[in-house]
């Protein structure tokens, strides 16, 4: 598994890696039913601060796309055969968007908008 | 001859072949022998165990159907390519059952005629006559099985690119373990031999025996474990490769690397099993399963394999943290 931070990215660390592990997990690399490392482990990898990486793993945990348990870890859900569908649309749109020369942010700021 | 049967031959006739000679020979001399025969030598030559005489002619035949599966896995493997250690694998079944063979027959051949099986002579010149005809047996073996194909570098695949800005830091961690099926199969085995032999030395033999067998499941247990399951990292530290004991542990740093590949491993051809194992010339590897490796080139011309999922990425990476700390390294020079 492959987990990237940018300290000089305006977003903060464990949000990094919170979009990071969402989109990995969205996009199939990581399965269902995956390990993610020890906290400790990773930040020690990172060599960032061991509570962001919790953190991390605490929003992750609530947007329910991790389990936290006793002695296993952190485990990854099986939610996501409910966006396999999404996965498809956000293929779409992004091709759509290619078309008409539309960047990333601006993309993103359409979404954003639609969800308000 | 194919060389399908040039290794059938090798690995399953000549092996049978011998085992049956040696239970017919103990058959034959049924009539001939005290019963029970002589089945134990102590250090000084001289008898000190007995047992029927068809244990001892039966067990050749034992050892060799036993040992055919191994033989079996070895054919499987080299249906593709046939390596040295392919070979040297298999040419250990003649050996094995010429050695048990030549024992058997010799010991009862000699016992022929006697009227007590303690007057039996010493088993020494049995044992030196089986180990040179294994030996020779074993020779010719090697050179009727067909020659081994040069090694050939592992088969290497293209990285893919990753997209990393200057700033950012990147890591890639990932467990790395045997099939789940063979794991399962290892430990129901494990756990079978331990009740088994601690049932039957609690019967039958004193308390000490039993607590050096305990011991030993417990040694073969740990080395078992200590091996078999890894987590490896490639980070700005390096290359790494932990067993989740904590040891053994394998640790390059970054300058030490000279190059990261991923490759396909066939464990039995490349490196003659699993686990931690040496394949000579330099290549250590940490074998878990068939597929795909991480391959890393050291600076010090050694190489190390590790069998893990979704290589390709780490290899990738690990290629790409040497490139820019050597690019940074020859900026400050």
């Amino acid at each position: 598994m492959l987990f990237t931070i940018d300290p000089a990215s305006p977003l903060p660390l464990f949000e990094q890696l919170v979009a990071g592990i969402r989109g990995q997990i969205i996009g199939g690399t990581i399965r269902a039913g995956a390990r993610l490392p020890a906290a400790r482990e990773l930040a020690d990898s990172l060599d960032i601060n061991v509570h962001t990486v919790l953190r991390a793993y605490q929003q992750l945990r609530d947007e329910n796309f991790i389990e936290l348990r006793r002695g296993r870890g952190a485990v990854v859900t099986d939610r996501m055969g409910d966006y396999a569908a999404i996965a498809a649309h956000v293929r779409a749109l992004v091709a759509e968007a290619k078309k008409l020369e539309l960047s990333p942010g601006a993309l993103s700021a359409l979404i954003r908008e639609a969800y308000e | 001859m194919t060389h399908r049967t040039r290794f059938v031959v090798v690995g399953f006739a000549l092996p049978a072949l011998l085992a049956v000679a040696a239970l017919g020979i103990g058959v034959a001399s049924g009539p001939l022998v005290p019963d029970p025969i002589a089945t134990h030598w102590n250090a000084a030559g001289t008898v000190d165990g007995y047992g029927p005489l068809w244990a001892t002619a039966l067990l050749p035949l034992v050892i060799v159907l036993g040992y055919s599966v191994l033989v079996a896995a070895v054919l499987r493997s080299a249906r593709e390519r046939v390596t040295a250690i392919h070979k040297l694998l298999l040419v250990t079944a003649p050996f094995l059952a010429t050695m048990v063979s030549v024992i058997s027959a010799g010991s009862v051949l000699m016992q022929r005629g006697l009227e007590r099986a303690s007057d039996a002579p010493s088993i020494v010149p049995v044992v030196l006559t089986a180990l040179a005809a294994a030996a020779a047996l074993a020779t010719v073996s090697w050179f009727v099985l067909p020659k081994a194909s040069a090694p050939e570098p592992l088969a290497s695949e293209q990285l893919p690119a990753l997209d990393l800005t200057a700033t950012a830091r990147a890591s890639w961690l990932q467990h790395a373990g045997p099939n789940p099926a063979i794991a399962v199969t290892v430990i129901v085995l494990l756990t079978l031999a331990a009740v088994v032999g601690t049932v039957a030395l609690w019967l039958a033999a004193p308390l000490p025996a039993l607590l050096v067998y305990l011991a030993l499941i417990l040694v073969v247990l740990f080395l078992g474990v200590g091996t078999l399951f890894w987590r490896v990292s490639i980070d700005r530290r390096g290359f790494r490769a932990v067993s989740v004991l904590g040891w053994p542990k394998l640790a390059y740093p970054l300058g030490e690397v000279e190059s990261a590949s991923a490759v396909t491993v066939d464990p039995i051809g490349d490196f003659g099993g699993w686990g931690l194992r040496w394949a000579g010339a330099g290549r250590l590897g940490v074998v878990l399963r068939r597929g795909e490796a991480i391959a890393v080139r050291r600076t010090n011309g050694k190489s190390t394999v590790v069998t893990v999922p979704a290589a390709r990425t780490g290899a990738a990476l690990l290629d790409a943290l040497v490139s820019s700390r050597n690019t940074s390294v020859d900026r400050v020079e």
